[in-house]
């Protein structure tokens, strides 16, 4: 078993540092849970349930059991824990009733995308889109109250442009899964689409670390 | 696709990129902007502060002088007439010599009081000997039968700009008339010390004490210790209260000795 394990990740190292770095800001959110705000609490959780999400994926990948509708149901997860992270840090009221409208809207359409044996285009590409929307909604926040003295040192801006990044560089492989990322991928062209889903994930979690890193600033980082 | 894929991504990257960086930019340059404009507000207050200070030492100047030169000199000629009325009033009505004795002593006491008034308005001395000597004077002018004002001072102390001289010795007149007035003090202590961050001027009386924050909170009381802060805020001074209702006073200003030139030898008190 653990022989296989061992394969696995020899033939897939950028699994295995990805898998690795998700412990980096899971440790640092846990360490920094008392400076973080009340949405950015969530996070440390969503980065636990990815550590058991890549933890069961192994399992399955050592069973050879098709592990993709892991990442199906982890794209749920996505769009749970965005709409809890900025719902409680947008002010306006109607802006954070469309921000929970629309994560209720994205769940539901994404269950008639759902399923079991292969990545869905469907899911993926639309909690990506949702996300994306939010952190915009967000940065249109930031510039309308200009209230934090030096960004750099919020820990919100960190996580939001990590989120950014990771969901605007894995969109397009997303919005074509059924032709990137299908069974029916050839295995080269299938790894180099889902090495590149792992860097974005990477630079999502080395952003993240320093958004918790920073979050001891944020009570006097405010005008 | 693999190029479709490819061009869009990178597009959208890039995208978010410039996005990250322009709210990263302009955030920054937006509150560099308001922190510019709050130091300039601040700058402006503390002018304004000034000048309504300067303006009111050269109002009390000027009510000073004409009380000295037209109503003292005045009160000396009436009281020049007042004599030689006298003299007439001796010899031709011996009853009204008491009358004119009663109003010689009501224009000698007026006279004082005008002459009181006017050294109060201007600390003279302060002008002509700087702090410490008018410090003194203050205390021994302040000290009677039921009071006690006593001066301890560094025996170097550095020569001040005017402007310190002035703000600390309205302070010190301030906080002792405070401890007398309202806190019944008997004994009152006037500290002044040159310390390498600046210049220490602390008060301390044994008097009842007060509670600074019902003081502050209530805008008709506190007007002199809000005058305090106010002149203190014009020099970048500090103060700070250590009192409490039923015990003695202890108020402590720090302001920073803005121009340190020759010093001078005191003979502490």
């Amino acid at each position: 078993m653990l022989q296989r394990l061992y394969e696995i990740f020899v033939n897939h190292p950028i699994d295995l540092i990805a898998e690795l770095i998700s412990f980096l800001p899971f440790t640092f959110g846990v360490s920094r849970l008392k400076f973080l705000k009340k949405g950015a609490r969530f996070l440390p959780l969503y980065f636990f349930i990815i550590i058991g999400r890549d933890f069961t994926s192994n399992i399955y990948a050592i069973k050879k059991i098709n592990n993709l509708f892991l990442y199906n149901s982890s794209a749920f997860a996505e769009i749970v824990f965005v709409a809890l992270l900025f719902s409680f840090e947008i002010h306006k009221p109607v802006v954070k009733r469309i921000v929970t409208i629309g994560a209720a809207i994205t769940l539901f359409l994404s269950l008639f995308f759902w399923e079991n044996t292969e990545l869905s285009a469907g899911i993926l590409t639309l909690s990506r889109a949702y996300a994306l929307l939010v952190v915009l909604v967000y940065f249109n926040q930031l510039i309308q109250d200009m209230n934090v003295k030096n960004i750099l040192k919020h820990s919100l801006f960190w996580i939001s442009s990590g989120l950014i990044i990771q969901f605007t560089g894995t969109f397009f492989v997303y919005l074509f899964a059924n032709y990137a990322l299908s069974s029916n991928t050839e295995s080269d062209l299938f790894n180099l689409y889902w090495n590149v889903n792992q860097f974005m994930y990477m630079v999502f979690c080395l952003f993240s670390t320093i958004g918790f890193w920073v979050s001891k600033y944020d009570k006097e980082n405010y005008t | 696709m693999k190029l479709y894929i490819a061009v869009g991504t990178a597009v959208l990257l890039v995208m978010a990129i410039f996005i990250i960086v322009f709210v990263a930019y302009y955030q920054q340059k937006q509150i560099r902007q308001q922190l510019i404009l709050k130091e300039w507000q601040e700058k402006y207050r503390k002018g304004l502060l000034a000048a309504t200070l300067q303006a009111q030492e050269h109002e009390r100047r000027r009510i000073a002088q004409d009380l000295h030169d037209e109503i003292g000199t005045m009160l000396s000629v009436t009281k020049l007439s007042l004599n030689q009325l006298g003299r007439t009033v001796e010899h031709n009505d011996p009853g009204s010599t008491v009358l004119v004795q009663k109003t010689r002593s009501l224009l000698d006491e007026t006279i004082a009081n005008v002459r009181r008034i006017s050294r109060d308005l201007v600390p003279t001395t302060l002008e002509r000997f700087g702090l410490v000597s008018a410090l003194e004077e203050l205390a021994e002018k302040a000290s009677n039968g039921e009071v006690h004002v006593e001066l301890s001072c560094s025996d170097k102390m550095p020569t001040l700009l005017p402007q310190l001289d002035l703000t600390l010795f309205r302070i010190a007149q301030e906080l002792i008339n405070n401890a007398i007035k309202h806190a019944n003090a008997e004994n009152i202590i006037i500290d002044l010390h040159c310390q390498p961050t600046g210049i220490l001027l602390s008060v301390i009386d044994d008097g009842r004490g007060f509670d600074l924050d019902e003081i502050l909170k209530d805008k008709k009381r506190g007007l002199g210790l809000r005058n305090i802060e106010s002149r203190l805020n014009v020099i970048d001074g500090h103060v700070t209260f250590d009192v409490e209702e039923g015990r003695g006073s202890r108020i402590h200003i720090q302001v920073k000795n803005l121009k340190p030139e020759v010093e001078v030898e005191v003979e502490a008190v």
